[in-house]
């Protein structure tokens, strides 16, 4: 039985996803109470619906000046993104329908609506469009959290990505001057640094990517707003950003070698500012990057197995990960704190959510029968496949640093360690039934990944259950494990934070100001502004002083003669001169006619 | 919550005996697994990712802990002064 | 006489609507009663709107020639006479005054209590100015306009301003003045060197020697520069557009800085070809230095309204470098950008405009929160400010774009500055937001703001609806340049070939130019 879709009955082929969500999101604030909720739901299993039974194909071309926009180029890359979009749109709506406030949910959606549209772009213009709808309403998710952090969290993250966005806009410019052609083409960056226009051209987007993607040094804008976000926002921000950043870099950089050290710095880098975090959603967020590092090592190598091995770790990091900060975030919502140093024993309030959550760590891991073991182990079975050793060896230490913090170093600090006796409960059913989705998906692919195997965009080679993976997953998880209770006491957490690379703009910005406030501010108003003072003012006014003297002592004595008649005579101009304006005016466009009059009688 | 007994239950010595059992069968059982590709020099050696596992984990925390203490760590409201 | 067209209509459509206004004002003259008045003025510009839109729909887009074209004998003896018509390059600067016009006399309803007569009978006459300017074919007509332009602003700004009126309008005039008179003299001089005529299509046939062209173009230059404004002669712009009371500011943003522009494309471009190819790199740099340093003066400004006037000064930089790239795109960039700027520009000084009405202070420490306090208001100011970012599927994006792209074209390094004046305007802009918009309610202000009534909301949804129009589909506008700009090219392109002049051979030819002028060998 299949569903009929609004697609057949108007014998449409294609019906963007994104127009549910972007135009159906306008519908929102009309509604109330439970219709509202419904609608809501309704409008993102019918965009899931809608990529289900996609055809494959271009779709959606409109002339536009002289460019050709292209909505709706579907391939199998782009479904298998919109698939796990519209999945995540479905769970996190379901987690965050309980939100009274409808701009929270208009952010969401716009937002969600945002990245299915760069999924299906097929030229550069409409992706830069999509992507600064992601990037000004995603921000949204962040200010609505509502505390003075927040805020400036927001306006950063704003600034971030405004900067990243227009660079990826100067990159699109000079591709277009170098090349006429603004449709999505594979431009992979080659060497260390930029050569001729065009690689300059590959360069700019390149960067313009990796900024969402929150490579360092580029990436601590994703730090700081994850965890000032709100407590349903940061569920939605974890997935769609960064993944569609990736997409874009499979899409244009794949093979581009300068990603495959970008990526493993990148995994190593997240782990260790991990290590160091107090607050819970800031070491989820570094996380991310460390995830993500392995994405962009895969799209760096290129090969395809490595760019299977990136989707489907897309694939199922959004799903775990949402899973993740949905747990973390029902910690919040339930304890008002997502600081470690301030939590503890909370195994024996909030059972169900530990599980949940540890579930989401097992899966983060790549633990047998969970859905990071068919997945992440693809991408570094590729680069060992290409004998990129070093490469190989250092995702395989980032993923036994992930085990340590997300699947044990969170759960224990959490749920164990020191008991506080925080009084807590489990979150609100809605909360608690996304979470349930999220972890059947996480088991339920981790067993039957075939399904996830056919969606990848070539024929995949790679059996994930060999006895040789399984056992050398398994030692390398259950010794850092061992590593993990031995070192226990140095694991504590502190209330402190770590510095980033945004330390450079948020300090600088303080030396930026100063700049703008005194020394420019006295260039314009001192020296420039001056000039007329100087130029025109002063030497007028003075020749009028002179002309005033000439006129007081030679002028009137001439005429003292006269001046009775001359007092006679202005007694009687006196009456013109009223002073209201009113009859200056009328005097002003009596003139003008007149004058008018004469120029058209007089020739 | 029968979960929280569970749980209770589970957090005893018998269970920590068992879980050093556990490590030691994996080391125990990577001598005689059979290895389909060798890409990469650790596959031969038998142990060699039990090994690998720990030191990471170990390194990771030092390491971490150390740039954190000298370098990265300051006070929640670094940025604000 | 082969470049014009004679009137598409049988009906003088351009001259009803350039005196239309003019005919309004003086019946106001007669007219007592305030109510009265205010509904004629209204009535007097939609008037002078419906007149214009036949000049749209009958325009013949694959022609450069001049359209609509009247000619009366004035002054034959002196060859002036009362020439209009339009091209390509003028046609749409007519509907932004119209357009403009109308809001203006909407958002001054309640603003303006005293000597409301005068208020209105000025407004109207400065729209018959303004309008002169832009469809005169006769230079001689085309100055009386220009020069008209300032005695209304003058009074509108002088009698309605804020608090520090006076200076700001002398400042204004003088410059102004300074400017005008200096371009005075360049008329006089083409129209002897032009062969006594003052037709300007006439004009811009002839081949003038290159010391002449150079001169001349320094001429109008002056005036041009003063009006755009072009840095550094911008100073009299804040200090006049923060003093005009609100549809001031609006006129003056929306349509007196496109004034200038308009001049450079209608004069300076067909008549001084030579002059413009060996300045090219320093009016290229003079642009970008008014966008960046517009910018960045922008970012310190603590008063409202003098950071939308100095944001003006960073647009009117995207405008003349797209100008002077000498291309399609950046030439239709350039004045796409101008009618941009016209309505998103004159939307947020109506928004301030409505805030200063409420609490009668700009100052933006004042404000805050109103993200909660009036949400209608909001939703019309986010729109404007995500416009004046350059949001793509709004106007400013494609204006933007085509400048951006036609300054690659000419010369990389000028155009990757451009594109940091973009990041400097979202910054100001996203920081005005956050600071007025979502910071915490402001006790100051609190009470007085209440959200907006219908009058206002009218005023500003049909710039919303032409954000959006022209953001979605430019070539409803765009279609009236193509040929007119293509046209001018040829012509610029006719006299030198088209290089990019390096800046070394361009400061080069320069320097060795004026050491020919003086004799210097």
């Amino acid at each position: 039985m299949r569903i009929i879709m609004i697609s057949e009955m108007f014998n449409i082929e294609f019906f963007h996803p994104s127009a549910y969500y972007i135009i159906g999101g306008l519908l929102i604030p009309l509604l109330k109470g439970r219709i509202k909720q419904g609608f809501m739901l309704l409008l993102t299993l019918l965009a899931f619906f809608a990529v289900v039974n996609m055809p494959l194909g271009v779709y959606g071309v409109y002339e536009f000046l002289n460019w050709e926009l292209t909505f709706g180029h579907v391939d199998k890359l782009s479904k298998v993104f919109a698939y796990i979009f519209t999945i995540m749109g479905v769970i996190g709506i379901i987690y965050s329908i309980h939100v009274k406030n409808d701009g929270e949910h208009l952010a969401a959606f716009y937002y969600i609506g945002g990245s299915l549209g760069v999924i299906f772009a097929g030229d550069f213009l409409t992706l830069f469009l999509f992507w600064e709808i992601m990037a000004f309403s995603s921000v949204f998710l962040v200010w609505y959290r509502k505390i003075p952090s927040s805020v400036d969290s927001g306006f950063r993250y704003l600034l971030w990505h405004v900067v990243g966005g227009l660079i990826l806009f100067s990159g699109i410019m000079i591709q277009y001057s170098v090349s006429g052609d603004l449709s999505i083409q594979y431009l992979p960056f080659h060497g260390w640094y930029p050569t001729d226009l065009q690689s300059v051209a590959t360069f700019l987007i390149l960067i313009g990517f990796i900024v969402n993607a929150a490579v360092p040094p580029l990436g601590a804008w994703l730090p700081d707003a994850y965890s000032a976000a709100t407590v349903t926002g940061a569920v939605f921000m974890s997935a769609f950003t960064t993944k569609t950043a990736v997409y874009a870099l499979i899409r244009v950089c794949s093979g581009s070698e300068i990603l495959i050290v970008l990526g493993v710095v990148m995994a190593i880098y997240g782990v260790v500012y991990a290590v160091l975090e107090n607050d819970v959603r800031r070491l989820l967020a570094y996380h991310i990057i460390s995830q993500v590092g392995y994405m962009v090592t895969g799209v760096g190598l290129g090969t395809q197995m490595a760019i299977n091995g990136v989707v489907a770790h897309a694939f199922c990091h959004i799903l775990y990960k949402s899973l993740l900060f949905m747990g973390t975030g029902s910690v919040l919502y339930a304890t008002g704190t997502a600081k470690l140093s301030e939590l503890g024993g909370l195994y024996k309030t909030m059972p169900r959510t530990m599980i949940y959550t540890i579930i989401g760590g097992l899966a983060i891991s790549a633990f047998p029968l969970f859905s990071g073991f068919v997945s992440k182990s693809m991408t570094v079975a590729a680069l060992g496949e290409e004998h990129y050793t070093w490469a190989f060896m250092g995702l395989m230490l980032a993923s036994a640093g992930t085990f340590l913090h997300t699947g044990l170093k969170v759960p224990y600090f959490i749920w164990f360690g020191r008991d506080r006796g925080i009084k807590a409960k489990e979150p609100p059913w809605n909360m608690e039934l996304a979470m349930i989705i999220g972890s059947l998906f996480c088991i339920g692919l981790g067993i039957f990944y075939k399904p996830l195997y056919a969606l990848l965009p070539y024929t995949v080679h790679f059996e994930p259950y060999t006895a040789y993976h399984t056992w050398e997953t398994l030692q390398i998880l259950l010794f850092t494990q061992l590593g993990f209770f031995l070192l226990l006491k140095k694991l504590w957490c502190e209330n402190t934070i770590s510095m980033d690379t945004d330390w450079f703009p948020r300090k600088g910005a303080k030396v930026f100001m100063w700049f703008i406030n005194k020394p420019l501010a006295s260039l314009e108003i001192n020296i420039i502004g001056e000039v007329y003072e100087f130029i025109v003012q002063k030497p007028i006014l003075r020749m009028a002083r002179w002309f005033k003297w000439v006129d007081t002592f030679i002028v009137d004595r001439t005429f003292s003669i006269l001046a009775n008649l001359t007092l006679l005579w202005s007694r009687k101009l006196q009456a013109i001169q009223s002073g209201q304006i009113q009859h200056y005016a009328m005097i002003m466009v009596a003139g003008v006619l007149t004058l008018i009059l004469i120029g058209i009688i007089l020739p | 919550m029968n979960l929280i007994k569970i749980i209770d239950k589970l957090r005893t010595k018998t269970v920590k005996k068992f879980a050093y059992g556990l490590l030691v069968l994996l080391i125990l059982v990577d001598f005689i697994i059979p290895r389909p590709e060798i890409h990469f020099f650790g596959d031969k050696i038998p142990g060699f990712w039990s090994l690998f596992g720990f030191i990471s984990c170990a390194l990771i925390i030092v390491v971490s802990k150390w740039l954190g203490q000298h370098w990265l760590m300051r006070d929640e409201d670094y940025y604000d002064k | 006489m082969e470049n014009i067209l004679i009137n598409n209509l049988d009906f003088p459509v351009i001259t009803v609507t350039t005196f239309l206004p003019l005919a309004g004002a003086l019946l106001i003259l007669f007219i007592r009663n305030e109510v009265w008045i205010k509904w004629l003025a209204l009535a007097t510009t939609v008037a002078t709107f419906i007149f214009s839109i036949p000049i749209y729909t009958h325009f013949d887009k694959a022609t450069y020639k001049m359209q609509f074209v009247e000619i009366h004998q004035w002054i034959p003896a002196w060859n002036i006479n009362y020439k209009v018509g339009v091209d390509g390059i003028s046609v749409l600067f007519i509907i932004l005054v119209t357009i403009l016009n109308i809001l203006c006399v909407l958002v001054s309803w309640k603003a303006i209590q005293s000597k409301t007569k005068a208020f209105f009978v000025s407004l109207l006459v400065m729209e018959t100015a303004m309008m002169g300017v832009f469809v005169s074919l006769n230079i001689f007509l085309f100055y009386l306009f220009w020069e008209l332009t300032l005695i209304p602003m003058f009074l509108l700004i002088g009698i309605w301003g804020g608090s520090n009126r006076i200076y700001a309008t002398i400042k204004f005039v003088l410059f102004t003045l300074a400017g005008s008179v200096l371009m005075l003299v360049g008329i006089i001089v083409l129209y002897y060197a032009g062969g006594k005529t003052y037709d300007i299509l006439e004009l811009s046939n002839g081949n003038y020697p290159p010391h002449l062209q150079v001169g001349l173009f320094l001429a109008f230059f002056a005036a041009f520069a003063v009006k755009m404004p072009m840095f550094p002669v911008h100073t009299w712009l804040p200090d006049a557009h923060t003093e005009a009371p609100t549809a001031g500011s609006v006129i003056l943003a929306g349509v007196l800085l496109k004034m200038g522009a308009y001049g450079f494309l209608r004069f300076s471009f067909p008549m001084f070809p030579f002059a413009v190819k060996l300045f090219l790199i320093p009016l290229l740099i003079l642009s970008v230095t008014a966008i960046i340093y517009g910018a960045y003066v922008t970012l310190m400004q603590k008063d409202m309204k003098r950071l939308i006037a100095y944001s003006s000064v960073s647009h009117m930089g995207f405008v003349t470098l797209g100008i002077f790239c000498l291309n399609q795109n950046g030439i239709e960039g350039g004045i796409l950008q101008m009618i941009n700027h016209g309505i998103i520009t004159g939307a947020l000084f109506l928004c301030v405009g409505m805030i200063y009405e409420r609490t009668h202070t700009r100052m933006i420490e004042d404000y805050g929160g109103l993200f909660k306090t009036v949400p209608i208001y909001i939703v019309f100011f986010t729109i404007f400010s995500l416009a004046a970012i350059g949001f793509p599927g709004m106007n400013a994006f494609i204006g933007e774009f085509l400048i951006i792209s036609g300054a690659f074209k000419a010369n990389m390094v000028i155009a990757a500055f451009s594109i940091l004046g973009v990041i400097l305007g979202t910054s100001y802009m996203v920081w005005l937001y956050y600071r007025i918009a979502l910071n915490e309610i402001n006790p100051n202000t609190k009470e007085q703001l209440t959200d907006l009534n219908l009058r206002e909301i009218a005023t500003l949804l049909p710039l919303v609806i032409l954000v959006f129009l022209i953001g979605l589909q430019p070539e409803v506008l765009l279609s009236y340049m193509h040929v007119s700009v293509e046209h001018l090219l040829e012509k610029i392109n006719a006299t030198l070939p088209n290089e990019n002049f390096a800046v070394y051979d361009s400061m080069v030819s320069i320097t060795q130019y004026f050491k020919e002028i003086i004799g210097w060998t």
